[in-house]
């Protein structure tokens, strides 16, 4: 027993060692198990990642912004940077998708939601201590980016509702809206004359009303007008005095008045184009002022006059002067023109009334031009709309006047309004001209007509009259050849013009405007097949007008060198119709008025204008060489300022400025009256001519005139459609003075419309500015 | 007295295999239960924490911008770049934190619509004399973070700790 007793105390032992270990042994274990349970609960990570991903988006989205800006600052066009963010935020998602691929990162974002940025308010703006009110509309932000710019408050902004899910973590539903912005307040704009510095005040905020302190001068450009030297844009940098910072935001800039402003400073002064790029990089664009308001009148008459046809298409430039037909508008006294802003020419908008100053105003055809610094050619970019409006760029509008039979109604007055929106997603307008290219020619259908050019002529049967207006009611065309000079004398006849300005015209047009231009020193010589480099330098272009009955054309041309001609001729324009395969054909024009000079002595008054018949056969009608008997010839050098041929149904006027008229007259220095307008019956098919000379064609003496190095032919001129009209049959006369070898009429139906609209291109005629005011 | 004599020797031995298990079971409980981790106890917080504060680090102060690309945003040359970030690191970090780093570029393929991880570090940026230093290391901690450079390059970094000498 005893010996049994002592055995089981020594298993005792061993039990109770072995139980104690185990003890240890599991401790150890647990304690180890807990030491490292972290490893596997990886509660860290997904706090981390959603931080990290929250952190990263919003950095990408501030980077976004900013490039986005920049490109749009550069291209004048929101799309591509909108396009760029996408394709980037779309890179961006699947690069995180990518790298969070491991742990189950799931993403949605529906860029298509929309967010209020500003509900609609009313804004005020300091303007030399006149509150200024601007009615900003409410504006939202969607599909990524947006950019409300060009107001005097402008804001920059990129919105992404993110929603995720971390499966590998178990962490559904995660939902966050991400909204970064850049704020830009013009506050107010204070001039003093005397001490001639300008003070601009502006706040800065970024997204949450959190101000933005850290500009520095160079994260700041203030453009300001100074209507200095042409050539150059009229928006120039503020030479700036100093820049503080107030706290808040807000910001003052001191710069000093530009010498050009002088006693229109409080005027000038209000105009301020503002650009701002925060330490993000973000970029902002503020305007002072965004839009423009004037009073233009039509001067055709002294009281108003039904011309429902009288559309004008004004050109404004940057420094905000207004040109129709060449000529700078009339001003009222008072008037200082108003500067378009150097912003994306797609933010403009034009609007006029139709009924007067006090009717409603309706969107009117528009578009923006790029010509020549000098604004005397159109470019290759003519109607590039991707662009800022800058020097060179011209605002074309179309303004329609005494529309409105009623004599109550006065049109004679339109108002304009010219704005541009804020919202930078603003679209172009649409074509409403469309050219066609086939072949060597061109076609404008402008609604109402088409113009067909040979814009490739080389040495076809087309090289002279090369133009040609199209009715699209009436079904007729007439030819037009622009300038030509010299005769070529050949085995039973003659040829002219021996001379033309040749060479390729450039077409393009615009959404509301064509245009064809060309300018070089070629000059073709037709009867020879060969071309001239060395004698005129020449250029011109077309403008083809959308819905209007009319296009124009302007030239300039000079010698280059003391040129004698085969035969004195120089036609400035003329026009001609019927061909081949018309020759006994109704459809022709068969009749032909000129307007007389009224201020001539040989002017009856009550035969203003010459209305005369086409013969069948090749005679001359008006021509300074027609003898009528006792050495007298016909005063063909009485003319006015229009032409026109027509039938019953169809017509077309050729109207000339009152410049042109003088330059008609000025061309030959002698001191001889051998400028005409010239009217002939072909002897090729009978076509009908009647054309405006510089100089007759003296058939008599060869070799017996020179154009002398360094003359100078400036002219312009407008081509009319019109419906034509009728003589009375029973009520002509035969009077060779005015119209020889064939019937003349005492009156003719047509010229109403052609001694209506005349005026609108003369200079003495054109409509004046009444008023300008800027809100 | 010879059965005592037995008696007495066995329970000797009894008590040292007693001993001798409970020695063994401290050994065993040793290997497992080891002392606090002397980083947790200095920082208060764990070496994966370590490894994202680092990366967010690089993010908040631009690091990738600032290391890796020229004023004109060109990828500088290798193995500058690297280097740049790897003493970078060694600042950040304490001296018995072993690292690596690897830069990968997302490229996109628009046509097919996918991405691709291509790592852009041609040499290691590491501080480790070899990988059996993270082998080795009982503590080991990996963090990753995508990275958008101002050149719109978008990297994903993956940066893995490892305390030096193990536990």
């Amino acid at each position: 027993m005893a010996k049994d007793s002592k055995a089981r105390r020594g298993q005792a032992v061993i039990i109770v060692a072995l139980f104690v270990s185990a003890v240890i042994v599991s401790m150890a274990l647990a304690i180890s198990r807990t030491s490292t349970e972290h490893q596997l609960l990886r509660s860290y990570s997904y706090n981390e990642v959603v931080n990290d991903i929250d952190q990263d988006l919003s950095r990408t989205l501030e980077r976004i912004l900013a490039e986005a800006t920049r490109i749009f600052v550069g291209s004048a066009d929101f799309d591509p940077s909108r396009l760029w963010a996408k394709d980037f935020f779309t890179y961006y998602v699947k690069s995180l998708l990518n790298a969070y691929s491991g742990i189950g990162l799931q993403v949605n974002i529906d860029l298509s939601k929309s967010l209020v940025l500003q509900p609609q308010k009313e804004l005020k703006v300091d303007i030399n201590g006149v509150t200024k009110t601007f009615i900003i509309n409410e504006r939202r932000i969607t599909d990524l980016i947006k950019a409300y710019w060009y107001s005097p408050e402008s804001i920059s902004a990129i919105y992404v509702p993110f929603a995720a899910n971390v499966t590998g973590y178990g962490f559904y539903g995660w939902r966050k809206e991400v909204l970064l912005s850049l704020t830009l307040d013009i506050l107010s704009i204070r001039t003093s004359t005397s001490k001639k510095l300008t003070n601009l005040t502006f706040r800065v905020l970024r997204e949450g009303g959190e101000p933005v302190g850290s500009l520095r001068a160079q994260d700041i450009s203030v453009l300001i007008y100074d209507p200095g030297e042409t050539g150059k844009s009229c928006w120039t940098n503020a030479s700036v005095v100093d820049l503080s910072y107030n706290g808040g935001g807000n910001y003052s800039v001191v710069y000093n008045n530009p010498s050009s402003w002088g006693s229109y400073a409080l005027n000038r002064s209000q105009y301020v184009f503002l650009r701002v790029k925060d330490d993000r990089g973000i970029y902002v664009e503020a305007a002072s002022f965004t839009g423009i308001n004037l009073v233009i009148k039509e001067n055709i008459a002294p009281t108003k006059v039904y011309a429902p046809d009288q559309i004008y298409v004004f050109e404004m430039l940057q420094d905000g002067s207004i040109y129709w037909f060449g000529e700078e508008l009339k001003e009222s006294s008072g008037v200082d023109f108003a500067p378009l802003p150097p912003l994306p020419v797609k933010q403009f908008r034009v609007f006029a009334t139709t009924k007067g100053t006090s009717g409603n105003i309706f969107e009117v055809p528009y578009q923006v031009e790029t010509w020549t610094p000098d604004y005397t050619m159109p470019t290759p970019n003519f109607a590039d709309w991707r662009r800022r409006f800058d020097v060179g760029n011209k605002l074309v509008f179309m303004v329609n006047y005494t529309q409105d039979p009623s004599s109550v109604v006065d049109d004679t007055k339109q108002r304009v309004f010219i704005t541009w929106f804020d919202d930078t997603d603003a679209q172009p307008p649409t074509y409403k001209v469309v050219m066609n290219v086939s072949g060597a020619w061109v076609t404008y259908n402008v609604s109402r007509y088409y113009l067909e050019l040979v814009a490739r002529p080389g040495y076809s049967n087309w090289i002279d009259f090369s133009i040609s207006m199209w009715a699209k009611t009436g079904g007729y065309h007439i030819e037009y050849m622009l300038v030509g000079y010299d005769v070529y004398r050949m085995s039973g006849g003659y040829w002219f013009p021996k001379k033309l300005p040749g060479g390729d015209w450039v077409t393009v047009t615009g959404p509301i405007r064509g245009v064809a231009y060309r300018e070089n020193s070629i000059i073709v010589v037709p009867p020879l097949t060969q071309s001239l480099t060395d004698e005129h330098y020449h250029r011109e272009y077309i403008l083809i007008p959308f819905n209007t009955p009319y296009f124009t054309w302007q030239y300039y041309g000079r010698w280059l060198k003391n040129t004698q001609l085969d035969y004195r001729y120089l036609s400035v324009i003329g026009q001609i119709s019927g061909t081949s395969g018309d020759q006994e054909s109704s459809i022709r024009p068969k009749y032909c008025s000129i307007q007389l000079d009224p201020s001539n002595p040989n002017t009856k008054p009550d035969r203003l204008i010459i209305n005369g018949s086409y013969h069948t056969s090749n005679v001359f009608h008006r021509d300074l060489g027609i003898s009528i008997g006792g050495g007298k010839y016909q005063d063909a050098d009485n003319y006015g300022y229009w032409i026109a041929q027509y039938n019953e149904r169809f017509g077309q006027g050729v109207f000339i400025p009152q410049a042109t008229r003088e330059a008609l007259r000025n061309f030959d220095k002698s001191g001889k009256d051998i400028d005409e307008v010239w009217a002939w019956t072909t002897a090729d098919y009978a076509r009908r001519v009647s054309e405006f000379d510089a100089l007759d064609w003296d058939y008599e003496n060869a070799k017996n005139y020179n154009v002398n190095k360094d003359t100078e032919l400036s002219v312009r001129a407008a081509i009319w459609l019109f419906s034509g009209g009728t003589v009375p049959v029973d009520y002509y006369y035969q009077d060779p003075k005015d119209w020889a070898n064939q019937n003349a009429y005492k009156s003719s139906t047509a010229v109403k419309t052609t001694d209506l609209y005349y005026k609108m291109f003369l200079e003495d005629y054109r409509p004046t500015v009444m008023s300008i005011t800027v809100g | 007295m010879r059965l005592g004599h037995r008696s007495g020797v066995l329970r000797i031995s009894e008590a040292m295999l007693a001993a001798g298990t409970i020695v063994t079971a401290l050994l065993i409980a040793t290997t497992f239960a080891r002392s606090p981790n002397p980083l947790s106890s200095r920082y208060g917080y764990s070496l994966e924490k370590v490894a994202y504060d680092v990366l967010d680090v690089f993010a908040r102060e631009g690091v990738p911008d600032a290391a890796m690309f020229d004023e004109s945003g060109k990828l500088l040359s290798s193995p500058r770049w690297e280097q740049s970030l790897k003493v970078t690191l060694q600042g950040l970090l304490p001296r018995d934190i072993v690292f690596d780093l690897e830069v990968y570029n997302v490229t996109y393929d628009r046509a097919n619509n996918t991405t691709q991880l291509v790592k852009l570090n041609s040499v290691g940026i590491t501080n480790a004399q070899s990988e059996k230093a993270f082998v080795e290391s009982g503590n080991v901690a990996n963090a990753l973070r995508p990275y958008t450079c101002r050149k719109f390059w978008v990297l994903v970094l993956k940066l893995t700790l490892a305390e030096m000498g193990g536990r």
